[in-house]
Parts: C-alpha cells; sequence; structure tokens
C-alpha cells in the first residue's frame, strides 16, 4: 500500500517541474464552463463530464476531413465559426457536391438544446454525429467504417486513452464531439452587454426589444428565454403546403407538418439565410413575413396574425435582432482550427 | 479443488438430478439459431434475380434484428425467454447465433420478436461496444437524423419498364416501436449433445404480400407511406418458418 501515495508525490512533482503548457495536471480535471451572465447551469450526461482532452479531441475531429468518405468534408465544412457555425447556403452541400435538403443551424449554446435537428429527432449531441456521418448528402460515410480508419492514427489513440480511458471507438468519437459543441457558448452581444454589464445600446435596438418581448408582436412567446427559443415545434405558416413536413417526418402526426423546432435568434444577424429550407435572405423579410401574418397553413400556430407594425416599429425589430451578434464568439481562437 | 471435495460435489450434484424436485428428466439445453435465407424454394444471394409475381427482383441486401426470444415446451407455453439477447441476422454471413441455455423436456416451438423493444430502440449505439448487434453497423442500422434503429432492412432493384432487367432501386427501411412484431415458428429439431440447432428458413418473396413493388419501391418508415411501412411489418411474421 505504500506504492499509492508514491505515486501521488510522483504526479505532483511531475506537475511542478513540466511547464504547465501542455498541462498534464489539468487534462482530466473537470473544466467549467465559462458561462455568460443570464445563462443557467449546462446539463451534460453522465460519461461525458467535460474535461480539457476531451474538449481538444472533440474540436480536432469537428475540424477532421476524414470523418467523410472522400475525405473532403468536416463539420465544419458546413458550421463555419465566423458565421456562427453556419455556412451561408440555403441548404448545406455535402459530399461530391450534392445537396440537402436543409439550412445548416448555427451551434451557439447547442449544448442547450433538449433535442436536435430541426424536427427534434436526435436525442443528444453525442447520438447527433451519426446524421451527418451517414447521410449521403453530408459525410456519406459510416460510423464503424470512421472508427476503423481513425483509429489508426496513433495520435487519436493516444488522445482517446487519455480524454476516455479507452481506445478509439464510436463511444470516443461522438463522446468528443459532444464535449466540444458545449463549449460552444455565445452570450455576448451587444444586448447582452446592455443588459448586464451597463452598456449603451442604440435606442432603436431598445424601443425593437420591447416590441419583441411585447404583447403587439409576441416574438418571445415562442422565441423566450435567454436562448431566444423555447425548444418547441412550431409552424409559422411560411407555406400554404409544405415540402418538408418537419416534425411530422419523426412524429409521424400529421397535425405536425410544418412545424420546426424554434431556432435560436442569436447571432442571426450572421447567419442568412434562414428559415428550415434557407427560402428567405434578409431580416427584412421575415419581419415582413410576421407582420402579414403566414399563409394561414392548417397547422400554423394562432400567435401568427398580421401585426400591422409600422416602418418604425420593424426598423426597431430589425435593431434589436441586428444587436443579438456576439462578435467574440465568432472569432475567439479557442473554437477556431488550430 | 483437492480431490475429496470434488468427490462431494459430484456426488452433491448426483444426489440433486436423483431425487430432483419433480423436473427429473429436464435436461440443460442451449439454444441456437440459424437462417437459411430464401426466395421461394431458391436461396436467396446477394446479386441474383428472382421472380415475385413474375416480376424480375435483384436482392442486395437483408438484414434485421430479432430479441425477446421465446423456447415453449409441447403445450404452446414458454420455458423462458431471453429479452437481453438480440441478434442482427445478415443474409450475407451465415452465422449461427447463441441464444441461451436453459432447462426443458423438450422445446417445441420459438417465439421471437423483429426489432428492439421501445426502450432500447432510442439509446445510442455507442453505448454497445462494437461487434455487439445494438454497436453501429456497416450497413448502418441507426437512423442517425431520427433515433433510433432500423429494425429491417431490404434492398435490391426490380425491373419496372418490362425488360426483365432490374433496373429501379427496392429499398426499405422499416423500425417503428409499433412494430416490433411477434414471430412463431414450430421447431422440430432435436437436441445433440445439449445443443438444439433451430434452422428458420426466411422467405423474402412473402415480404411483398399485398405490396405494389414497381410502385412503392422506396420506404423509409416516413409518415407520406406509412401505410406500406405497416403492410411491410405486418408481412414478416408470415416470413418465416
Ligand atoms: C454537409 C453539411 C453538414 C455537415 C458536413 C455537418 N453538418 Fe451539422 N447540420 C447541417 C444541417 C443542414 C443541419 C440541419 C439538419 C436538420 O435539422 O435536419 C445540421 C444540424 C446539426 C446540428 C443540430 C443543431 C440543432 O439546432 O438542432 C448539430 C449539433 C450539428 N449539425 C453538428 C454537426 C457535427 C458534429 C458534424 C460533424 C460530425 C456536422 N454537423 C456536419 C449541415 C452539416
Ligand atoms: C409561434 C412561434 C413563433 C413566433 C410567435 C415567432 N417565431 Fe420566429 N420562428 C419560429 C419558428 C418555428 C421559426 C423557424 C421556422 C422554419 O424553420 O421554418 C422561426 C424563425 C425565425 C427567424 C429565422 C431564424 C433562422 O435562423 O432561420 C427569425 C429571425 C424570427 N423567427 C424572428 C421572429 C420575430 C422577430 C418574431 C416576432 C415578430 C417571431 N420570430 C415570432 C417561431 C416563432
Amino acid at each position: 500500500m505504500i506504492a499509492f501515495p508514491r505515486y501521488i508525490i510522483l504526479w505532483v512533482l511531475a506537475c511542478l517541474v513540466l511547464s504547465c503548457e501542455s498541462d498534464p495536471c489539468n487534462d482530466a480535471t473537470v473544466y467549467e464552463l465559462d458561462l455568460p451572465a443570464g445563462f443557467p447551469a449546462m446539463p451534460v450526461p453522465e460519461g461525458n463530464e467535460l474535461t480539457q482532452a476531451r474538449i481538444t479531441l472533440g474540436k480536432q475531429l469537428f475540424y477532421d476531413k476524414r470523418l467523410s468518405r472522400d475525405g473532403q468534408i468536416a463539420c465544419a465544412s458546413c458550421h463555419l465559426q465566423e458565421l456562427a457555425f453556419t455556412d451561408g447556403e440555403a441548404v448545406s452541400i455535402g459530399a461530391q457536391g450534392r445537396t440537402g435538403f436543409r439550412n445548416a443551424p448555427s451551434l451557439a449554446n447547442v449544448g442547450y438544446h433538449p433535442y436536435l435537428f430541426r424536427e427534434g429527432g436526435g436525442i443528444s449531441l453525442e447520438t447527433q454525429v451519426l446524421g451527418p456521418l451517414e447521410d449521403s448528402t453530408e459525410m456519406a460515410f459510416n460510423m464503424l467504417e470512421a472508427v476503423n480508419r481513425l483509429k489508426e492514427f496513433p495520435e487519436y489513440q493516444a488522445q482517446a486513452e487519455q480524454a476516455y480511458d479507452q481506445e478509439f471507438s464510436a463511444f470516443v468519437l461522438t463522446r468528443a464531439l459532444g464535449a466540444f459543441q458545449r463549449t460552444l457558448i455565445s452570450g455576448e452581444s451587444a444586448y447582452d452587454q446592455y443588459l448586464y454589464a451597463g452598456a449603451v445600446l442604440d435606442s432603436a435596438a431598445i424601443r425593437g426589444a420591447i416590441l419583441f418581448n411585447g404583447d403587439k408582436a409576441q416574438c418571445s412567446s415562442c422565441h423566450s428565454g435567454f436562448n431566444y427559443t423555447d425548444y418547441s415545434f412550431q409552424n409559422i405558416g411560411l407555406y400554404d403546403e409544405y415540402s418538408d413536413l418537419g416534425r411530422a417526418r419523426v412524429s409521424l402526426d400529421l397535425a405536425d407538418i410544418g412545424k420546426f423546432k424554434v431556432p435560436s435568434l442569436r447571432n442571426v444577424a450572421l447567419t442568412a439565410p434562414y428559415m428550415h429550407d434557407g427560402s428567405i435572405q434578409r431580416l427584412e423579410q421575415i419581419i415582413e413575413h410576421y407582420d402579414h401574418g403566414g399563409q394561414g397553413h392548417i397547422n400554423q400556430n394562432p400567435a401568427i396574425v398580421p401585426l400591422g407594425l409600422s416602418t418604425d416599429e420593424k426598423a426597431d425589430l430589425l435593431a434589436f435582432l441586428e444587436s443579438l451578434s456576439d462578435l467574440n464568439f465568432i472569432s475567439k481562437p479557442e473554437f477556431g482550427p488550430e | 479443488m483437492r480431490l475429496n471435495h470434488l468427490f462431494l460435489l459430484s456426488a452433491l450434484i448426483g444426489a440433486l438430478t436423483f431425487f430432483g424436485c419433480g423436473d427429473d428428466d429436464n435436461d440443460e439445453v442451449t439454444l441456437r439459431m440459424q437462417f437459411e435465407h430464401k426466395f421461394g424454394s431458391e436461396d436467396a444471394v446477394y446479386g441474383s434475380v428472382y421472380e415475385i409475381d413474375g416480376i424480375a427482383m435483384r436482392f442486395d441486401l437483408g438484414m434485421f434484428y430479432c430479441s425477446h426470444f421465446t423456447p415453449k415446451d409441447d403445450s404452446g407455453d414458454a420455458i423462458t425467454s431471453f429479452t437481453d439477447e438480440y441478434i442482427l441476422v445478415r443474409a450475407d454471413e451465415p452465422t449461427i447465433h447463441e441464444i441461451g441455455t436453459f432447462n426443458a423436456k423438450s422445446v417445441k416451438g420459438l417465439g421471437f420478436r423483429i426489432g428492439v423493444e421501445s426502450s432500447v430502440n432510442h439509446g445510442d449505439p455507442a453505448n454497445w461496444t462494437s461487434p455487439h448487434p445494438l454497436s453501429s453497423q456497416s450497413p448502418s442500422m441507426y437512423w442517425g437524423w431520427d433515433n433510433g434503429y432500423i429494425f429491417f432492412k431490404f434492398e435490391g432493384r426490380v425491373d419496372t419498364d418490362e425488360d426483365g432487367e432490374p433496373n429501379a432501386p427496392v429499398l426499405y427501411h422499416i423500425g417503428k416501436d409499433d412494430f416490433f412484431e411477434l414471430v412463431d415458428i414450430s421447431v422440430n429439431e432435436a437436441t445433440v449433445d445439449g445443443v438444439m440447432d433451430v434452422i428458420v428458413t426466411v422467405d423474402y418473396e412473402k415480404l411483398f404480400t399485398n405490396i405494389d413493388f414497381t410502385v412503392d419501391r422506396v420506404n423509409h418508415t416516413n409518415i407520406e407511406s406509412l401505410h406500406i411501412a405497416t403492410q411491410l411489418a405486418e408481412n414478416w411474421p408470415s416470413m418465416f418458418e
């Protein structure tokens, strides 16, 4: 039983001697998320507690094109940091230039989403990985084959051992990507600075915020809370007939046709084009859509009615939406490729 | 173990068997399953072409999950049930699947289900270590965008332009909590050295009963054609013998 304390002493000595640049002391300790004001604690699944080693591995995987069959597409190909982790396309372009049918959503604060994808079929950030990885219009690969390919790289094996105490596997790959994505926190917009740090905000944006949260526009009945979404599935009457059935694709319930997860509006001025299919180019057009009251789809939410907004009110709403951009988030080196 | 201990132990086992609790003629049986894949009476082989109702169909892939194995006695009562066993059957791999060991006088029937139960269905494949059947598979047996297992996958090509050559893809990727279909087969195999190898015949032709497979060729258990997916799932039990 003497060996145990001896190891500890050796370890402490090693930590003291080795420079903390490669930080052997902190790799396995729990990584505390630096949450902005107004943000609740983030739920983290058991067995994937955040550590620096896991986050580092996840970031490497996120930027690694070898996760796609032809080695041409990384997660980051469609989730670019400078666009708040969207891709600027109406619908994403994946393997062999094939187009999907959905607009890539921002990954800002994605760790708070109770389910993933626009119809909510992804149960966790871990299982969600199978979506893009195996979709023929995204990375067109297979989890088993991806793991077999990546485990041949000694650096991945070593990182897997360090981060999860096991060899590189589907478990390691999916957990690490989940860990990295949970660090993608954005809460330092001009509006946050105004709310929590006493910064000055343009008066139009302040009037827009009041309108956004008030009874007239009712935006916050869906885009509520610190992340500007209640994560519910809503039909906002974009079409009178939806070619993409939305939530009904997973619930198999006709009453869910045209319902999509309410998107967060953080960084929305950076994430054009908009909506599940990228069909709207500009924020002004979205405001017009809501002011108009929708196309009257049978499943349209009753809160979507003509709003009677004045030209000034529309400008105020726009100013508010533009104040939700977090320029720090899109330039932080921690989130970018090495 | 010392010799006298061994002796005592075997004496004890002997006594227990001899003065058993009424089940004295029960034997330990290890149940194993093997699948023979067919189109009617022909062997089903990837890349081969078969005729269904006179229409040419090429067979490219057949994979499905089985679980909840329940061996039955001669009066049809369950002897035991293996609810934590899962097997993935692949038409291109002749595999002997070991199901479990139990005590029985004789086994006359076997019940099992296609797919996996709802509590497991929406779990994470990465929680199972490869090569467990529920871990990630190639080809994939799990939906990444609507997390859940594909219970039954059939792929091939069918002749839709009536030239006798299969041309149009047939893709059935079917799975849904409600489709946890029960299959019941009779068992005639004998136990040899404590092992019973049950040979199950799977007839893919019967998958197409009441399916207009030149028209309803592609199904991912989607809402637009859920009635077709439901019909396919209802056809599963009749495929097995
Ligand atoms: C070809 C482009 C493409 C690639 C590559 C890609 N994604 Fe996506 N991603 C999308 C699109 C499009 C969606 C929206 C899909 C949907 O909702 O149906 C999406 C959705 C997501 C979501 C859900 C966000 C939400 O709000 O629900 C996450 C998380 C995500 N992707 C992470 C990843 C990760 C991790 C990878 C790499 C393993 C990856 N993506 C690769 C295009 C891509
Ligand atoms: C009934 C719930 C609901 C209400 C009320 C609502 N929204 Fe939305 N909003 C949604 C949903 C759902 C979407 C996504 C629809 C889609 O993808 O087809 C959305 C999309 C958006 C988008 C596009 C985001 C993106 O990244 O694509 C913006 C901007 C937006 N809403 C702003 C507003 C404003 C401003 C108001 C008030 C005038 C408002 N919303 C009221 C539910 C709502």
